[in-house]
């Protein structure tokens, strides 16, 4: 630690929580005028403390088992099971929150847990609502963490092994140079925690702040309104993240800037295979449960028949993710090259980005429609069709952002000066985007599958005539939740997922680099 | 070379997805999208003119698409909305969103069920009942009004759904209409003084029913065909006083891009023989017009008694009743 | 304990079908300083590494002492080994300041806050960090950043100490300078030292005797002399500045 740090990081966040005072209000009677907004919402303390409860244990469920399948992950050392495990752990991800939702609620409900638990009282609701949110957002962790790892240089970590046994090397080494991508994971999982509605709604737990914005919505109660409670949440979320962010990204820099070759730790003693194995095993048996605990599978031939009758609702899904997900992409990405080497400047920016994110989806939507479905210029540009990709993509810019941001960071700036005799395009094609290439496509998949799952969304983004996949499954799920077609419409949105996970792996020989570097 | 097809291919889908020179409409519709779907598809086989629709869902509770209608107010996209009841419609007229339309197929609809003016239209009602295990309850029970279940020596095995959503919103709009606040403060009070369990949704009440967890609840006429459906031992009661009907209702919005296409399609949708369809159908709604009659099992408007609902009332205390039950929720939830 | 005998013999040890040592035996007597020479990619590293335990080879033993520390069935963990190795991109922890380095070490052995404190300090000084010990490695020079990873591999007071290119990235100055620091904690401290560089210079005046190795095991292991007369008749000899 430097000297001067107390004092640095004192006045860091002050200026930071300033910034959040001044910018959470700004925003929030932005979005109100845009929504129209009537009158202020009552938030009472209780609904502070019952979101904070659930992000709590939501937090610690993800990190817990994101955390630990990023490590097996990182652990095994034979590329295709390696892969495997990290595919099943960001497995969750591809059902929307929804779905997850109902079906542990079915499997809780089957197993007489659910009953049991919510008849202990109010504060096992929060408990079990954290909990499965915590599960579903273990793949954010997971991801971000195994990201943190490959930014770690395997001598680091060799250096502690010849100072200490491996378990010290864990404690003093791993977990502090890992702490800072865990803690954005958290981060993120906090936020997407307290501003879910789809799991507090299916599991009957209203005392929560989502809750009160969900109704000021849907009921009426403010219509389209509810920017007085616009404010608080904003500020909130901008104090966390104002704490959070300078020790983090102090933290973060040094690390990013180092040399390193990717990590790994040496052998184990031997049953790596069986480790490695049943971590498999346990983890898509957990997630794949998720579903086929509730419905059955019953033939190929059905499951090609809901391909055949559902090709307008993949292919209104697919367009509509691609368009958002380059949209993010292109402007995170714009976002996080003009900030480059800026260093701490690059915070508040992104704060305003993460803001964004935290404006719940359907509030998100409606000022967004609301803004653009005006006469003239922008309700022309509305008519296209092209606004969807804008809205949702705008709304997750922030994932990009960030994640380019850091894989940006990586590169020396040297790297980038050594190729300045270049035009422009060689110099971007040749020397930027190479090693950004990987974190591009982690980003594009994150965006692309939180924009197939975003219900919320999709219900005032949709084109006539072109209905989503998540609207068409909830749809039916509604109906009869334990019929093989909710099943075949599961199984299709996980295809129609992995296809588009893998569309950019193609595109940009990302699979052929990926096997070169195992 | 490969990025480059790709990147044609995704312009061309794209353009594909939003052209098209065909005659159209665009339908928001709330109705179930598995039950609307095939009506919708039925118009274009017999009209030619595609329909663009838009589906809400269960899980926003239906109202997803009111609220995208007012956001789309000052540059609409839709010709028709095909709403699941009338008290968000009733919002949206009120909000200057519709324009009117006298259709001739809604001339065997009683008056009750449509606007004068033309700005909305019922048909395909659905019925507040009361359903009950068989198992549990194998008599059918006398109830003479909704309340009887909510009050001893019922209330601590039944169950609603909240009151702020869907049909129980309309519900629970239309006792504040006839309580007055106070009342309806009275009421929901008595609510948590008689232990009625007091569940997100409709379909949650009728699934505890049918798991046996509860004895009897308030649900609708179609939670209750898709139970029975499933094989459960549910049955449902209309109180003696009278049932309370909830119609679909449909309205052109004003601005429509489509306006003769959009006639057309509200045409096609008040037709008797289109009632008789959905009464045929899996949600068993209850026809309106005075010749359909309906396929055995659903109920038949002639022999049932419907109470007389003043739904201009029941939208004016709407917000009010909304912002109440709000209050209520969350103040039992903190409890 | 005084400074342990190394003995390799016949390691064996291939990475997906390539093999980098093959029948590799060195033997380095108690307190003395070797020079491993080799080209590039000649296996010297992995040399290093099977002796520190960070690569398990798949045939031969490697004595440290009188312990068998890699065998048959039998692995002693790094730590255990007595061993300290200098990396050689020096592998400085990013996150922890030059003293958080040496205190991270002193903390590995289990000692009190008190000797820790004295232990760092000692080190901090011997090593001329004392004030830079609030700096992060990004804010060292090279010269002290070669420092701090020597005062990071001492301060356990291993017994034998193993250098790989450790002073690749230096000018000449520094690296007169860090050989002189080297040899002083060779003989101050009573360690049997095995250094490996592809540059004679780095060793000149640093080591007693000298191995070649050649495409996975030693050629000739001798005095300098030796090594010189052997490299002058490989084809490889060009390939080092002697």
């Amino acid at each position: 630690m430097t000297r001067g740090l107390p004092l640095r990081l004192v006045s860091g966040l002050g200026l930071l929580l300033l910034a959040a005072l001044l910018v959470g209000p700004v925003i929030s009677v932005a979005l109100a005028s845009l929504m129209r907004a009537e009158a202020p919402l009552s938030m009472p303390p209780a609904l502070w403390l019952h979101s904070a409860v659930i992000a709590a244990v939501a937090v610690t469920v993800a990190v817990a088992v994101g955390m630990t399948i990023a490590l097996w992950a990182a652990h095994v050392r034979t590329p295709s099971l390696r892969a495997l495990i990290t595919l099943a752990g960001a497995f969750p991800l591809v059902i929307p929150m929804y779905v997850h939702g109902m079906a542990m609620w079915q499997v809780s409900v089957r197993l007489g847990l659910y009953r049991e638990l919510a008849d202990e009282g109010p504060w096992s609701d929060l408990l079990v609502v954290g909990f499965v949110q915590g599960l579903r957002l273990s793949a954010f962790v997971h991801l971000i963490t195994l990201a943190g790892w490959h930014s770690l240089h395997a001598r680091w970590l060799e250096a502690g092994l010849l100072v200490g046994p491996r378990g010290f090397v864990r404690r003093r080494l791993l977990g502090p140079l890992l702490a800072p991508f865990v803690a954005l994971a958290a981060l993120l999982v906090a936020v997407i925690s307290v501003t879910d509605v789809s799991i507090p709604l299916l599991f009957q737990v209203r005392s929560v702040i989502a809750m009160r914005l969900w109704w000021a919505h849907y009921a009426g109660l403010d219509p389209i309104g509810a920017w007085g409670a616009m404010v608080a949440p904003s500020l909130l979320v901008l104090a966390a993240v104002a704490l959070i962010t300078p020790p983090l990204w102090r933290r973060a820099a040094p690390l990013l800037s180092a040399r390193r070759d990717p990590a790994e730790i040496p052998r184990g003693e031997g049953g790596q295979w069986l480790f490695a194995l049943g971590g498999v095993i346990a983890v898509v048996l957990a997630n794949g449960a998720l579903i086929h605990l509730f419905v059955q599978i019953t033939s190929l031939s059905l499951l090609a028949e809901t391909f055949r009758a559902n090709t307008g609702l993949i292919s209104a899904t697919v367009t509509t993710a691609l368009g958002a997900a380059a949209v993010a992409m292109f402007a995170g990405g714009a976002l996080a090259l003009f900030l480059g080497d800026r260093g701490w400047r690059t915070v508040p920016p992104l704060l305003i980005a993460l803001v964004f994110f935290t404006v719940p989806g359907f509030l998100w939507a409606v000022a967004a429609v609301s803004w653009w479905s005006a006469p003239g210029l922008r309700g022309d540009l509305y008519e296209t069709g092209t606004v969807r990709w804008l809205v949702l993509g705008g709304r997750l810019l922030v994932i990009p952002a960030v994640i380019l941001a850091l894989a940006h960071a990586r590169q020396s700036r040297t790297q980038r000066e050594a190729a300045l005799g270049l035009g422009w395009w060689h110099r971007w094609w040749g020397v930027v985007w190479p090693p950004l290439r990987r974190a591009a496509w982690v980003a594009y998949a994150l965006v692309a599958l939180m924009v197939i799952g975003d219900l919320d969304a999709a219900i005032l983004m949709d084109l006539p005539g072109h209905t989503t996949l998540v609207v068409g499954l909830c749809n039916r799920l509604h109906i009869s939740p334990r019929s093989p077609e909710v099943a075949m419409m599961a199984a299709v949105i996980l295809a129609t997922s992995l296809a588009m996970l893998a569309l950019p792996a193609i595109v940009s020989g990302g699979w052929r680099r990926w096997r070169e570097i195992r | 070379m490969t990025s480059r097809w790709i990147t044609a291919a995704a312009l061309a889908a794209t353009l594909w997805a939003c052209g098209g020179g065909q005659r159209e409409v665009v339908v928001y519709t709330a109705h179930d999208q598995r039950l609307s779907e095939p009506i919708l598809d039925l118009f274009e086989e017999e009209t030619g003119i595609q329909a663009l629709a838009v589906y809400d869902t269960e899980a926003t509770k239906t109202t997803g698409l009111v609220n995208r209608l007012l956001a789309e107010a000052d540059r609409p996209q839709c010709d028709v909305f095909w709403n699941n009841e009338i008290v968000q419609t009733l919002r949206l007229v009120r909000e200057g969103v519709t324009q009117p339309h006298l259709s001739q197929n809604a001339a065997g609809i009683p008056a009750a069920f449509q606007d004068p003016e033309g700005h909305w239209t019922g048909f395909a009602a659905r019925a507040r009942v009361i359903v009950y295990n068989t198992a549990l309850q194998p008599e059918r029970p006398k109830i003479a009004t909704y309340d009887d279940i909510l009050r001893p020596p019922w209330a601590r095995e039944s169950g609603i759904a909240l009151p702020l959503f869907g049909t129980t919103a309309t519900h629970f709009a239309l006792i504040h209409s006839q309580l007055g606040p106070e009342g309806t403060q009275r009421w929901l009070d008595s609510l948590t003084e008689n232990g009625v369990q007091v569940l997100d949704s409709n379909g949650q009440v009728c699934d505890a029913v049918a798991r046996g967890a509860l004895r009897m609840g308030w649900t609708d006429t179609d939670d209750v065909a898709v139970a029975q459906a499933e094989g459960y031992p549910v049955a449902q009661v209309l109180p003696s006083s009278g049932m309370i009907l909830i119609p679909n209702t449909v309205c052109m919005i004003d601005g429509a891009p489509h306006r003769a296409e959009a006639r057309a399609l509200i045409d096609f949708l008040l037709r008797a023989d289109i009632e008789h369809l959905m009464a045929s159908g899996p949600g068993r709604q209850i026809p309106l017009h005075a010749g359909v009659s309906p396929p055995r099992g659903v109920l038949r408007l002639q022999d049932e008694t419907v109470l007389e609902v003043d739904w201009n009332a029941v939208a004016d205390s709407f917000d009010a009743a909304s912002e109440l039950a709000a209050r209520w929720a969350e103040a039992e939830s903190l409890q | 304990m005084s400074a342990p005998r190394i003995s390799v013999a016949g390691v064996h040890l291939a990475f997906r079908r390539r093999e980098v040592l093959r029948g590799f035996d060195l033997a380095v007597e108690p307190g003395a300083c070797v020079g491993l020479l080799g080209v590039s990619g000649s296996g010297k590293t992995t040399a290093l590494r099977i002796l520190a335990g960070l690569e398990r080879p798949q045939r031969g033993e490697v004595r440290i002492g009188d312990e068998i520390v890699t065998g048959d069935g039998v692995f002693v963990s790094p730590h255990r080994r007595g061993v300290g190795l200098v990396f050689q991109d020096l592998a400085l922890w990013p996150h922890l300041t030059a003293r958080g380095h040496l205190d991270l070490v002193a903390r590995a052995l289990g000692l009190s806050r008190a000797e820790r404190r004295a232990r760092v300090g000692e080190w901090l000084e011997r090593c001329r960090l004392t004030s830079v010990a609030r700096q992060r490695p990004d804010q060292l020079s090279g010269g002290e950043q070669q420092r701090l990873a020597l005062a990071r591999t001492l301060l356990p007071e291993p017994h034998v100490l193993l250098l790989d290119e450790p002073f690749a990235a230096c000018d000449r100055p520094l690296v007169e300078d860090l050989k002189a620091l080297v040899a002083e904690i060779h003989r101050g401290q009573h360690l049997t030292t095995l250094m490996v560089s592809h540059d004679w210079r780095d060793m000149e005046g640093l080591v007693d005797s000298v191995a070649v190795l050649e495409a996975g095991h030693v050629a000739v292991h001798g005095t300098a002399a030796q090594a010189m007369a052997h490299l002058a008749d490989s084809p490889l000899g060009r390939f080092f500045r002697c």
